[in-house]
Parts: structure tokens; sequence; C-alpha cells
């Protein structure tokens, strides 16, 4: 028995035959099972552990990610090697953060694919050109959140009752002023506090004191 | 010194005499005393100077008994004692009954000193009653002080002798009566007067006590009454009879009488005709001493039923009242006031309030010892005053303000509860005030301005109108005044107001609510004529791209491979040709199909999609977009709501690159635990936000905003001509799903 176990996991028959051959060609690579269904292919990994998982992205059911989740936490030592026709950062960004080793794209050269599951058996990260390292991080770094400024998210009518609220006045006088009810006034401070991540009055004031406006503005 | 005692024995044995005479001395008496032992002896020394006869019961010759008749025969009072030696009671009873004084045995002789002094005091109390004055002077005082008038006529009825107190009667002196007739002095009364002296002269009769009327002389006019009596008087000398006259004034009696029978008579007429049970009761023995004739009306039972039983009158009263009404008894029984209230349930099933009041009466001592009372039907009154209390009631609980006006002034004359309650005042508070400090609306403060208004009401006889009152405490609320203009004893305003502070709300919510189903309904027509004609702008432009892109490209392919076929020396260059075509007709149809909907969204979620988007934008637009998020990462959310924040951002920042002009713009995604909001704005030119969303269609604002509204979010556009956009939107999330 050859000593690189693989197991195929696509839903187009003729890739999985097309793949088969061309993995066969290399004297250590034994395909051990295949299969074109991602729960499936859970079930075999777990039941034949091979060494290496070769899944395409984008399969009915359950998609490659969700089985590259399942797989790494299942059988951490079955390497995951992603194929997929996206060349896009958001895919390989999604495929890595689950786990997968190699983001291979499907109409990239046969040799590719070799090269990735080398790379992944020798537990390095590889990716299909011209996808980069360089492109994945400066994706990673644009999905980070937490640059959002709480104030900008108001609206004009929230940022005026939050003033108000500053100012210390009751929501009858803050509807009165500007000519709302204080049901839509009980509203606003519902939602100021929920933007603003708000647990009391208090915290309310000192964003209001830190945008200091003109109050009633309009 | 002892006077000395005369004592006259009737004894034969002389040694009872001794024994006798020295139990006397011994007992402090001085007895000079005789013996006798025969009847004969006895007649001979019966003295009525004797003080004492002492006789044996027992001498042969002799009886006590027989002694004792002697005595009566000669009219003697003289004490007769027995003495005897021998107990016969029989015997001592009979000489008792017979007349004498006492029975004494011979050998308890201690007891005669008793009988005697005894005997000696009595005999003395008799002999001085009979010592009287001399007859002629006692007759004359008696004849002149007498209270009674007294006169002597003689047989031609002439006055012989007159007293003082008949002169004075008859209103002239003694003087001028004495020889003077009946007829004579008294005129007006002698043909009264002259029969019954006649008849008491002709018949020798006593004629007593006949009730005289009539005037005297001097008092004329003056009815007076008197009791007269005529008895003859036989002189001694000859057959000539005089008339003896005795008068007592009784006019004042009389008159006390017959003011007493009339006020009497007043009681009766009074008693009898009332309505009202007048009753009065003995406080001792608890007997009705009076009840009026309406107690048989009232009770349904005869007045001689509670003579009989004063306590039957319970019966009549409902079992449940009767404790009380026995307990106002025990009162009246210590106090001699009464009071109770009861039901009275007559014979014949029907029933009435009674309300039942006695006061004591007291005697001239000021004891209680009688009650007087009067017990009164007040059926109709209890039933008035039910009715009046559950009108007031009515009146007071009613869900309206019920207010009574006095139309000169505007004063309240009474209130209710209610409109106490709605207004703020107290009943005190408000009865001080006038419809001018209540009204909120109209300036009442000139007097034309009131008077016109009660004008109006008073020919209209009554008027609704919408209002506004004041209360105590200053604020204003809505009312509706029904007035009605009321003749009664005076005339009033009523004034039923009515707090429609609710329907006016009501009347305001349903407005809101009516405008904003007509908004929705307006709004719901634009969208879906924007639907309309959104799919047609879309078919559009997949037909154009389809036809442009693909068709042209298929074109090209279907002539290089034709040209491969034609020439087979350039062969190899066609199919290279073809094989160009091929990959760029690959890649116009992904970007077609991404135009349509991204597969990022559905495979990889929100965030991924939105980055490649303004990738995408940005390089077809040079718009650059500035995008700020957090709680994005890792992070999955129904489909339905990333596909709209998505769509939503897309098409704003579409507005952006079109409408705009600008080249940034700012992108803000937020989402925490239950909310996703999103923010698009920019610094550009701006809209009339308000008209825009009524017509504009083509912007999509309307379409963003039926997106948003139904997925039950908020949808906000912020807008101003040269003031820049931003457009919010926000949608309610269940927790949302960790990616």
């Amino acid at each position: 028995m050859k000593p690189i176990t693989i197991v195929l996991a696509d839903d187009h028959q003729v890739v999985r035959q097309g793949l088969r051959a061309l993995l066969e060609h290399e004297p250590d690579f034994g395909v051990v099972g295949e299969t074109g269904n991602g729960l499936e292919a859970i079930g075999l990994v777990e039941q034949l552990r091979p060494r290496i998982l070769v899944v395409d992205f984008g399969m009915p059911g359950l998609d490659g990610v969700s089985v590259t989740q399942q797989v790494h936490r299942r059988c951490p030592e079955t390497k995951v090697v992603m194929l997929s026709m996206h060349h896009n950062e958001a895919y390989v960004h999604a495929a890595f953060s689950k786990g997968a080793h190699a983001y291979v794209l499907k109409d990239s050269s046969a040799d590719d694919l070799i090269q990735a599951i080398r790379a992944a058996l020798a537990g390095r990260r590889w990716l299909s050109p011209p996808l980069s390292e360089t492109g994945l991080r400066a994706y990673a770094e644009k999905t980070k959140g937490g640059a959002l400024n709480l104030y900008e998210i108001l609206t004009e009518r929230e940022r005026q009752v939050l003033h108000l609220i500053a100012e210390g006045e009751k929501n009858t006088e803050i509807a009165r002023r500007l000519g709302i009810s204080p049901r839509t006034i009980e509203k606003h401070r519902a939602t100021l506090m929920s933007k603003l991540k708000a647990r009391d009055v208090p915290a309310l004031v000192r964003v209001a004191i830190q945008h200091s406006m003109p109050p009633g503005g309009d | 010194m002892v006077a000395p005692l005369r004592v006259l024995i009737v004894e034969d044995q002389t040694n009872d005499v001794e024994l006798l005479v020295h139990a006397l001395h011994k007992q402090g008496f001085d007895p000079q005393w005789e013996r006798v032992e025969t009847e004969a002896d006895c007649l001979a020394k019966l003295d009525p100077s004797l003080d004492l006869i002492i006789a044996d019961h027992d001498v042969p010759q002799f009886s006590a008994l027989r002694t004792l008749d002697l005595l009566k025969e000669r009219g003697l009072d003289i004490p007769f004692i027995i003495v005897s030696g021998t107990t016969d009671e029989g015997t001592a009873a009979v000489a008792m009954k017979a007349g004498a004084r006492d029975f004494i045995l011979k050998d308890n002789l201690t007891r005669l000193s008793l009988v005697v002094e005894r005997e000696l005091r009595e005999a003395k109390q008799h002999r001085d009653r009979g010592t009287l004055a001399a007859p002629g002077e006692v007759l004359d005082a008696f004849f002149c002080g007498s209270p009674a008038g007294m006169a002597v006529l003689d047989s031609d009825l002439r006055f012989m002798q007159i007293n003082q107190t008949l002169a004075k009667i008859n209103g002239a002196s003694v003087r001028d009566h004495l020889g003077k007739t009946v007829r004579e002095v008294l005129p007006k009364l002698a043909p009264t007067l002259e029969p019954l002296v006649r008849r008491a002269l002709e018949s020798g009769q006593t004629i007593s006590s006949v009730e005289v009327s009539g005037e005297v002389p001097t008092q004329p006019g003056v009815v007076r009454h008197w009791i007269v009596s005529y008895f003859p008087i036989p002189r001694a000398a000859g057959s000539r009879i005089d008339v003896g006259v005795v008068v007592v004034e009784i006019t004042e009696r009389k008159q006390a009488e017959e003011a007493l029978r009339a006020s009497e008579e007043r009681f009766r007429e009074l008693t009898e005709n009332i309505h009202e049970v007048f009753w009065m009761s003995d406080l001792e023995t608890n007997q009705i001493l009076y009840v009026s004739p309406a107690y048989e009306k009232v009770w349904g039972r005869t007045c001689q039923s509670v003579y009989d039983n004063p306590m039957s009158f319970l019966d009549g009263i409902h079992p449940e009242d009767r404790d009380g009404t026995l307990k106002a008894l025990k009162v009246q029984k210590k106090h001699g006031r009464f009071q109770s209230e009861y039901r009275v349930i007559r014979p014949d099933g029907s029933t009435s309030w009674i309300f039942d009041r006695g006061f004591p009466i007291r005697n001239a001592a000021g004891e209680l010892v009688r009650v007087a009372g009067i017990a009164e039907d007040i059926t109709e009154r209890k039933r008035a005053e039910k009715s009046l209390a559950l009108f007031r009631a009515l009146i007071d609980h009613t869900t309206d303000s019920i207010e009574v006006v006095d139309p000169e002034t505007g004063r309240f004359l009474d209130v209710n509860e209610r409109a106490c309650r709605d207004h703020g005042y107290s009943r005190e508070e408000f009865l001080q005030l006038s419809v001018r400090d209540v009204e909120a609306m109209i300036d009442l403060f000139s007097e034309d301005a009131w008077r016109t208004i009660v004008e109006n009401i008073r020919t209209q006889g009554s008027q609704i109108v919408e209002g506004a009152h004041r209360r105590k405490d200053g604020s204003v609320f809505p009312v509706e005044i029904n007035t009605t203009y009321i003749r009664l004893d005076r005339d009033y305003l009523v004034a039923v107001v009515r707090d429609i502070s609710g329907r006016k709300r009501a009347e305001v919510e349903r407005d809101g609510l009516f405008k904003r189903v007509k908004q929705t309904r307006d709004r719901l027509r634009l969208t879906s004529l924007w639907l309309v004609e959104a799919q047609e702008a879309e078919r559009r432009r997949i037909a154009r791209e389809l036809h442009d892109e693909i068709g042209q490209t298929l074109m090209a392919l279907k002539m290089s491979l034709h040209l491969s076929e034609q020439e087979p020396a350039t062969a190899k260059q066609s199919i290279g040709k073809a094989q160009r075509c091929v990959d760029d007709l690959l890649a116009r149809v992904r970007r077609i199909s991404l135009d349509l909907r991204p597969a990022m969204l559905d495979d990889l979620g929100l965030l991924p999609a939105l980055l490649w988007h303004f990738e995408r934008f940005s390089a077809t637009t040079a718009v650059h977009v500035d995008f700020q998020h957090s709680g994005l990462e890792n992070r999955r959310f129904p489909h339905g709501i990333e596909t709209a924040i998505y769509r939503v951002v897309q098409e704003a920042l579409t507005n952006v690159s079109r409408h705009a002009a600008v080249t940034s713009a700012t992108v803000r995604v937020w989402a925490d635990l239950g909310t996703i909001g999103a923010q698009i704005a920019d610094l550009g030119k701006g809209f009339d936000s308000t008209a825009a969303l009524s017509t504009a269609i083509s912007s999509g604002l309307s379409g963003m905003r039926e997106r948003v509204g139904l997925l039950g979010g908020e949808f906000v556009i912020e807008s101003a001509p040269g003031r820049g956009t931003r457009l919010n939107m926000s949608l309610p999330v269940d927790g949302g799903e960790a990616k």
C-alpha cells in the first residue's frame, strides 16, 4: 500500500476520475476513497484516516468549508486540500480559517495540486497563484472590525435625543421640545443604549460630552 | 297622788274580794269599793260615777251576763270586767260578745292592773269627746265661718239670716239681704230658685244639690254656677216652716271643667283625625292609658287589643325590628324616653315603616309617671329618602361630571363626585367656584359673554358643545358639555360634562392609523410599480448584456471555428483565437452571474460579499468606499437579512455614484446580538428626502425601504439639498449564527 493515503470529495464524477488518474500517477500517492457528498466525505475520513483529503469548495449540501471544519476537528492529522474555482482571497480566507492547508484553483495546472499536497504533508500552507499570502493578509486586515465610530451610526434625531438626555431632560420634556411623542422618545432611548453599547444614562452622557453639539439643532 | 278608783265588785266569796282589792292596791290603785252579791243589790248600787265593775263569773244568785244586760238597760257605759276561777273559753267569748271588756283568771290577777288602766284611759277619752261647747255659740261660728253660703228663708222667701259667704256670692251685704225676698235680691235668678224653695216648703223634703246657673245683679252678663240645697226647718213654736239654704259656688270649677271638656274635645278631634298614632302609657304598670284610633289603621289591630295587652303592639312589628324596639322600651322604663324605627306588618300582609317616639310626663312632684308618644307612618318618607339616596348615588357614580349652575351668576350650586374627581377639587372647594374658574376655552369674564351663552341655552332648551376645562392644578382637558336649562323653584343650568381626552386621543390615534394605512398603501403601490419597473430594467440589462457581450463573443467564436475549418493552414491560429473567446465567455458569464447575485453572499456571508462588492464598485465607479464595521467577523445572518443589507448597500452606493457627485462614500455596518444596522453616507449633493421617498421610483429608495420594512426593520433617510445624504437602516436579528 502506498504511504500517502488520499480521499477525494467532489460532486462531479468526471472531475474525480481526472483527479484520481492524476494523483495515482505519483508513486507514493494512493487514493483510498472517494465521494460526491460532503457528509459522506466526513464519514470516510473518520473511517479511513487518510493523510490527505482533497475536497471541492462548492459541493451541494455540506460545502467544502464545512467539511474542512469538521475534518479538522475530528481528524486533525488529515490535511485538507481545498479545490476551488473562486479566485478570491475571501474564499481562501474562509478555507484557511477553518483548517485547510492548501487552496488550489481548479483552473490551475495539475502540477499545482501535487505541489499543494506535498506542501500540506510537510505542514506548510499553499495557495495557487495568482493568489498570495500578501493578498490574503491584506484581505484578513479588511475583515477586522472595530474601526467603527459608534456615534457616527446615530441618526440625526437620535443625536438630538442623546444630547437632551445628557442635559438631564425628562422624556416628556424632550418629546415636547422635539415635537414628537414620549413613546417615540422611549424608543430612541432604547436604540441609543443599544447602538452606543451603553448600560446606563451616565454612559450616554459620556458619549454626548465627547461629541458635544449645540442641542436642538436640526 | 293616786286618784281614787270607784269599783263595784260582784262577788260571793269575801276572800276573793280581799284578793282583788289587795291586787289593786298592790298595783298602785286606790280602790273605793263595794261588794254586791245579788241582782237587787247590784241595781241599787249602779251609778254613772262608778269607774269599774268587776264581776265574778260564778256567783250563784247572779250572773255576769245579767249585770251586763242591766248596764245596757240603764244606758250606762261603765267598763265591765269578768274574773273567773275556771278557764272556760266558751263562757269568756259569750261574755265578751255581750259587752264585757275583758276576762281575767283569778290565779293571774297581775293582768288586772293593765286592764284597769286601759279601761280607765278609754273611759276618759270617751268622756272627753262628749264634752262640747255650748250648742248656740258653735252653730253661730259654724254658720258665719262656713265656706258654703248659708241662709234661712221664711215661707215668704225672705232672707231671715244669711252668712257672709252667701252675701258675697249674691253681691250684696248681709244687711241688704235681711228682710228682702229672693226676687228682690236676685231678680234674674228668682225664676229658677223660687220653685225649688217652694218645693222644699210644700213637700217638707230636702231639695239637695241642684245645679243652678245665672247672673247676679252686680255682674250682669257673667254666667255663674252654683250648687244649691234647700231644706225645711220646722219651728217648734207653731206650724210655720222656714227654709235653710246652702249654696256652693262652682263657677270656677265649672269653667275649669268646661275648659277641660273643650280641651278633651279638641284632643279627641285631633287624635282621632290624625294619621299618627298617639299613645300614652303608665310607666309603672305599662298599661296603655290611651291610644288613638289611628292605631287600628296602622297596625290593623283593634285599640282594645293593646289596652288589654300593652305589649301586643310588638306582635305587629317585623321580627327583625323587635329587638331594637325592646331595647328602646328598656330605655323608656328608665328615662321615660322612647324612640324606635320599625316596620309594622298588618294582618293583611301590608307593611309600613313607623317612626315611634315617646316623651316623659312628670307629676307635680317631678316623678316620672307616664309616657306620651306618637307613632308616625314614615313609609313614604323612607321611600323618598331611599330613592333620593339612590338618585344621589347614581349621580355621584356616573361617569360624567354633573354640575348644577346658577344661570345668573355662573356659580356652582351642586356638583357630583365625578366632577370633583375630574377637576381635582373637593366638593367644598368646587361650590366656591363659578363656571369662569373651570372654563378654559371661552373668556367668560365679561358679563355679556356669559349672558349670551345662557340665553342661547335657555331658548334652545339644551345645547351640546365641545370645549376644554381647567383642573385645579391648571392642566386643561377636552370636554363635551351637554347643558340643559331647567325651571323648577327657580332657574338652573344642569351641565353634563364628559372628559373626552380618551376620545380625542383615540381620534388622533385613529387619524394617525388611517394616515399610516394610507401611506403604507401608497407605498405598496409605489413599490409594486418599482418592482415591475426594476424587473423590466433588470431584464433589459441582462438582455442587452446577453446580446451585446455574450452574443458578440459567440459570433467571434463561431467565426474562429469556421475559419479553422475553412483554412487548415491557419487552423491552429484560429483555434487559439477560439480558446481565448471561450475564456472571455467564461469571464463574462461569471461577471453577469455575479452581478445578478454574488455566490460569495451565499458561500461566505455578508462581510466578504460587501468587501468584494466595494472593491468592484470602486474599480468601476472611481468612488472610494470607506468601510467601517463591527460585529460582522465570522458571523452569518439569515439569508434574508444578509441579502437585504447587501442590496441596500449596493443600491445606495449606486445612487451615490450616480447622483451625489462625490469621490468617496462611507459605509458603516454594525451588528450586536439583537440588531444589524447599516449606514451609507456621503457628503454630496443631497436631496429632499421626504419628497424623494414619496415620488422617486428610479432611485430605488422605496424599494430599499420596503425590503427593510418586510424584515421588521427601520429605514431612515437623512438628506437635504447640498447637505449630503445619510441612509440608515437597522434590522432585528434573532441571535444570529456563528460562522
